[in-house]
């Protein structure tokens, strides 16, 4: 996958996308094969350079959002000028409100703390940001709005097992089945043939490649 | 503060915020004022006070089972090692703040009890004493290393639970079948009737200590192959 680019991930069964992503992250072993993330191999590496935001923030609860962007900079071994700024840029981002920034999340629930986790992933400005199921207890709009996540040369992998709710956020999907990538396609392709990003849609587009790429095959001729 | 310092603050929040430091120094403490209060004769208090830090020391095998089996199921523990944080250090980090609190827990109970123990109908040696607390340390250490393996492997209910269950059988064969001179809380309560109470409490603090570091090692190997 090419620096800069925005996948967006579906799978059957669904939850194929999500262990993906986790895989990547370093928080589920693989069974076999090697990641190469960001130029390195090296998982030690990838974490001033890769950013995983789950489904579940993961977040002490009663820390404050203050102290989780504190703590999130000191673990990147920011420097505490520059913390202080790219935190100030990430909490503005997702809009975490001014009256909440010093008050134990635990007071705000789970949207406040989705919106602290994304802050907390924003911080270390990352090449690649791994995205399973983010910022679900938000409304739509505003999940949308938060996702659009500046960076020209920053690649995101958005896992979802609700597809068409993710128009616009990403310009290719891949779908996965068995294990095994089916399809890599445009997202502008599917609109083309006429199908929805929908989970019935991305399985028929696969299909249709997979009986054409067969067809190809069949009628390609024997080597000499 | 390194990396180990910042999971070993958390941890001690966490458990803080979660009222389990609360009950774990009360175990401790619990069981030495328990043993000042009860007036008994030296040789009783130290046996009550063998047997109540037994009761502790399952305690804290069993908080720190459910407290790492927690921070792996809420999804904290994969927070921080997608930043940087390597499950080693979470490990050795968890480890610190649990081993610390029990060691503030045990040295004001051993305190207590030597109040209560050492009189003057039959004085107690310190040097012996401490000596035979040294292992008695190492054994809550050991508690708790083989908690967090637990934890490494389950989640938090049943973490507790087993480490609780592994506990209590361990403590009862030991002191039914082993000898004091290798069980630093059977030595603590026969103290006065031991021959050699320096060797029997340097030997349980040796045996202690390396069952300390082949849990937290299997722990380590543990949580490198479960999921965060």
């Amino acid at each position: 996958m090419p620096a800069g680019g925005r996948l967006l991930l579906v799978s059957d069964p669904d939850s194929a996308a999500s262990t993906l992503l986790r895989v990547l992250a370093g928080l589920t072993r693989a069974d076999r094969g090697r990641i190469h993330i960001a130029g390195s191999s090296d998982a030690d590496g990838w974490g001033r350079r890769v950013a995983y935001l789950g489904p579940n923030p993961g977040l002490h609860t009663w820390m404050t959002p203050l102290e989780v962007m504190r703590l999130a900079g000191d673990l990147l071994g920011l420097p505490a000028t520059e913390r202080a700024r790219r935190s100030e840029r990430a909490v503005a981002w997702a809009r975490i409100p001014v009256g909440a920034l010093a008050r134990p999340m635990s007071r705000g629930g789970v949207a406040l703390q989705q919106r602290v986790a994304l802050a907390a992933a924003l911080i270390g400005d990352p090449e690649v940001l791994l995205l399973d199921e983010p910022l679900r207890a938000l409304d739509a709009d505003e999940r949308r709005r938060l996702l659009l996540i500046p960076g020209r040369r920053r690649t995101i992998l958005l896992a979802s097992r609700y597809p068409a709710s993710e128009i616009g956020l990403a310009a290719h999907v891949v779908f996965l089945r068995g294990g095994r990538v089916e399809l890599i396609a445009p997202i502008p392709d599917l609109e083309a043939a006429g199908l929805p990003l929908s989970h019935r849609g991305i399985e028929a587009m696969a299909a249709t490649r997979a009986e054409s790429a067969g067809h190809g095959q069949r009628r390609a001729p024997k080597p000499a | 503060m390194n990396q180990t310092g910042v999971v070993a603050w958390l941890a001690v929040k966490e458990l803080w915020i979660s009222f389990r430091l609360l009950a774990l120094l009360t175990a401790y403490v619990g069981v030495g004022a328990l043993v000042a209060l009860v007036p008994a004769p030296g040789p009783t208090a130290l046996a009550r006070l063998a047997v109540g830090l037994a009761v502790a020391t399952i305690v804290g095998a069993g908080i720190a089972a459910g407290s790492l089996g927690a921070e792996r199921a809420l999804g904290r523990a994969g927070w921080l090692v997608t930043r940087s944080i390597t499950r080693g250090t979470l490990l050795v980090g968890w480890f610190i703040a649990l081993a610390g609190i029990s060691l503030v827990g045990l040295a004001a109970a051993v305190s207590l009890g030597w109040l209560a123990a050492s009189t003057v109908a039959s004085p107690l040696e310190p040097g012996p004493f401490a000596i035979v607390v040294v292992g008695v340390a190492a054994t809550s250490l050991a508690a708790v290393a083989i908690g967090l393996l637990l934890g490494s492997l389950m989640g938090p209910m049943r973490a507790t639970v087993a480490a609780i269950a592994v506990g209590l059988v361990v403590g009862a064969a030991a002191f039914a079948l082993l000898p004091a001179t290798i069980v630093p809380l059977t030595a603590l309560s026969e103290l006065q009737a031991l021959d050699r109470p320096v060797a029997a409490g340097v030997q349980g603090a040796g045996i202690g200590l390396a069952i300390t570091a082949v849990a937290l090692v299997l722990a380590r190997v543990a949580l490198g192959r479960v999921d965060l």
